[in-house]
């Protein structure tokens, strides 16, 4: 597990003012459209923390970043696929969680 | 049926454009659309609106960051705003429905305007209306409704756009509903 801090704060407070203003324009948009904002949230903190050139795990982050970019709109044109994808993605994210925790108790 | 509805095609032919490059629309432009939006028609005449012109970058990317819906980065942003004073001027209910078709009317002649100057737009309602009150220190009696994103278009990816239209049977009931 890396401690290393790569987030600017103007990256931090931009995905703050996306993830705020999601929260606000859910109160009356499709419910739907709630996956569809979180996703775009998790692929910006996926793209600022590849802005800010983490020195591990670098393929991990690059991957989930073009996996999200990749299926984000499939919200419009296939919801079927698109709420698939949003029940498997967890499951690889949680992967990368137990891969570090027995990296580091194996270490 | 002549083909020569000008119109029409401009109807048919507008899209809603998500990618601008980086073209600046010039002043003039601007001012024709929103020129437009002055003879749109409004319920009894009652002109509610105000508008906030945006053309420089960072106001821009400001309210961006507070627009999930907002996926381009134009040059140009206009937000229509309806005016509570006017609103009290003019004795209009809480209700009353036609306020927000005013918008809808205003905003799509400045579309097709926008669209005969060779520009793209997209119109926008997925934005935190605190968000954009905040961003442009909007005084108390406006209130953001829409907003439209001006600018160059990139060239759609092929078969991309408005996706498939309904057609006119699957829309229309050709006289009143019958009665039981
Ligand atoms: C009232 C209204 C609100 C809209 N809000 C958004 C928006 O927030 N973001 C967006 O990308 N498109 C928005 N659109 C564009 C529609 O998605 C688009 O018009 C529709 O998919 C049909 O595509 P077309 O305009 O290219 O025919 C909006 C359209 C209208 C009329």
């Amino acid at each position: 597990m890396s401690d290393q801090a790569v987030i600017s704060e103007s990256d931090a407070l931009r995905i703050l003012a996306y993830l705020t203003a999601s929260a606000d324009t859910q109160l009356f948009e499709p419910d739907i459209y709630g996956p569809f904002r979180l996703v775009e949230a998790a692929s910006q903190l996926a793209g600022a923390v590849l802005d800010g050139e983490p020195t591990e795990n670098r393929e991990f982050w690059e991957g989930v970043r073009s996996s999200l970019e990749d299926n984000k709109f499939r919200v419009i044109w296939d919801r079927p696929g698109f709420r698939e994808f949003v029940r498997e993605t967890p499951r690889e994210v949680a992967g990368e969680l137990t891969r570090r925790d027995n990296d580091r108790t194996s270490a | 049926m002549s083909s020569d509805r000008p119109v029409y095609e401009s109807i048919r032919s507008r899209r809603a454009v998500r990618d601008f490059t980086d073209e600046p629309v010039s002043r003039g432009a601007l001012e024709r659309i929103l020129r437009a939006a002055r003879w749109a028609p409004s319920a009894g005449n009652r002109r509610l609106h105000k508008f906030v012109a945006l053309e420089d970058a960072q106001a821009i990317a400001r309210i961006k960051a507070i627009s999930p819906g907002m996926f381009g980065e134009p040059p140009v942003l206009i937000v229509i705003c309806t005016d509570a004073e006017q609103l009290a001027r003019e004795n209009v209910k809480d209700h009353d429905t036609s306020t927000m078709v005013d918008v809808g009317t205003t905003a799509m002649c400045m579309m097709l305007a926008a669209h005969e100057l060779g520009l793209g737009t997209c119109p926008t309602t997925s934005f935190s209306a605190g968000g954009v009150r905040g961003a442009l220190n909007l005084p108390d009696h406006l209130t953001p409704d829409f907003m439209l994103q001006v600018g160059h278009a990139k060239p759609l990816p092929p078969g991309g756009g408005g996706g498939t239209k309904l057609t006119i049977d699957e829309i229309t009931h050709w006289g009143a509903y019958p009665s039981d």
